[in-house]
């Protein structure tokens, strides 16, 4: 393997342990926010389900990312490197500006724009793209329409309840699960797109096979970045997700978190890359619209589509200059 | 009783989902329908228990 493959898988891994330091924050701020456990705990809780997600999903979505997005035959190392700084340099600038961006989106657009700006718009593979695209507007509208119907269920089961101290007590212990959940689903889902980099990077290098499937020190690696990530950074940046978007009680946070867990099973086991930040935030959502409109903080929900429609060009065109620059000084 | 808004966020997300069909690949164009599909019976849901509670209090 070259020095510029190594470069540039050890680029990858940073990537996702940025994204596990980022997106604790998702996982663990409802289970904080209604001290079912405290930060230090939560985020230990948090790491062990990101870290054990590999071994429930398979590599579907690492397939995606690294043969759906562009024509294998033009990713080399220098295309891949554009498109991991294009997708960081996305994020960095989103952090900045505060827009819920997705690490995820940032990717996609960050290999195609570097691989465009090299090839040309032939080089997309416009099935995987309409899939991936498809699914950044779909994967929140599920989470919102599962949190939504869950925090209903849960109200019409439990309405006659008058000891709700006793009630309260029961979700506390259910969001163990239903954060467990979650961040067995963000491992899954994030952990494999690193992985789906680190195998392009693998062909392009020649050590591994155009067809071959994910090694598992790869695996082991990405889910350990992950975790690693989420372990060192989470507590420091839960600014409570539930209080951002709505009041969340316990029970609500087993909703959201629960409604959340079952779309990123279902697309991680479909092999398609989402946004868990979206999928999060659009269940809490739904979880704030089951008592009223109002109850929902909107400006939120309005953030979150700008992110979808200015994220996969924000990448790329940073990803192509990358790209372009790496290839003039070749 | 003001009309709960939240029948028409249900009614526009599932014309997004319906408008999504055409789109996907034949792997998962089933997914975008039954996804605008929960969305119409969230919005009748919606509607019909905002309709009972006008009726009452249009009733006292």
């Amino acid at each position: 393997m070259t020095l510029g493959a190594v470069i540039v898988i050890a680029v990858a891994l940073a990537f996702d342990y940025t994204n596990g330091f980022h997106d604790a924050a998702n996982s663990i701020a409802t289970v904080v926010s209604t001290r079912v456990l405290s930060p230090r705990y939560a985020v230990l809780w948090a790491a062990t389900f990101n870290f054990i997600a590999f071994l429930i999903f398979k590599t579907a979505v690492a397939s995606t990312i690294a043969k759906d997005v562009v024509h294998q035959d033009v990713l080399t190392i220098g295309v891949i490197f554009g498109g991991l700084v294009g997708a960081i340099g996305w994020n960095l600038i989103t952090f900045f500006l505060g827009l819920p961006t997705s690490s995820s989106h940032a990717l996609v657009g960050g290999i195609g724009g570097a691989a465009v700006a090299r090839h040309g718009f032939h080089v997309l593979i416009s099935s995987g793209l309409r899939k991936i695209g498809i699914f950044i507007v779909l994967s929140p509208l599920i989470g919102l329409a599962l949190g939504l119907t869950f925090m209903i269920l849960i109200q019409w089961m439990f309405h006659r309840v008058k000891r709700v101290d006793r009630l309260n007590k029961g979700f506390r212990r259910g969001q163990l699960f239903s954060a467990a959940a979650y961040s067995l689903g963000h491992g899954g889902n994030d952990a494999q797109k690193t992985m789906g980099i680190i195998l392009a990077v693998l062909i392009a290098a020649g050590t591994v096979g155009p067809d071959a499937d994910v090694p598992i020190w790869v695996v082991l690696a990405a889910h350990s970045a992950i975790a690693l990530g989420t372990l060192s950074g989470g507590w420091r940046i839960v600014k409570t997700m539930g209080s951002k978007i709505t009041r969340l009680q316990p029970a609500g946070g087993m909703a959201a978190e629960t409604g959340a867990a079952i779309t990123l099973f279902y697309t991680s086991y479909a092999g398609i890359p989402v946004s868990t930040t979206h999928t999060i935030t659009g269940a809490i959502i739904g979880v704030g619209a089951s008592k009223r409109m109002s109850a929902v903080r909107w400006t939120m929900a309005g953030r979150v589509v700008v992110a979808w429609i200015v994220t996969i060009p924000g990448a790329a065109i940073i990803a192509a200059v990358t790209s372009l620059i790496v290839q003039a000084v070749a | 009783m003001p009309f709960d808004r939240r029948i028409t966020l249900f009614a526009v997300l599932a014309v997004v989902c319906f408008a999504l069909t055409p789109l996907a690949d034949d792997k998962y164009d089933q997914v975008p329908p039954i996804v605008g599909t929960g969305y119409v019976v969230l919005a009748i849901l919606f509607l019909l228990d905002w309709w009972s509670r006008h009726r009452a209090t249009r009733g006292r």
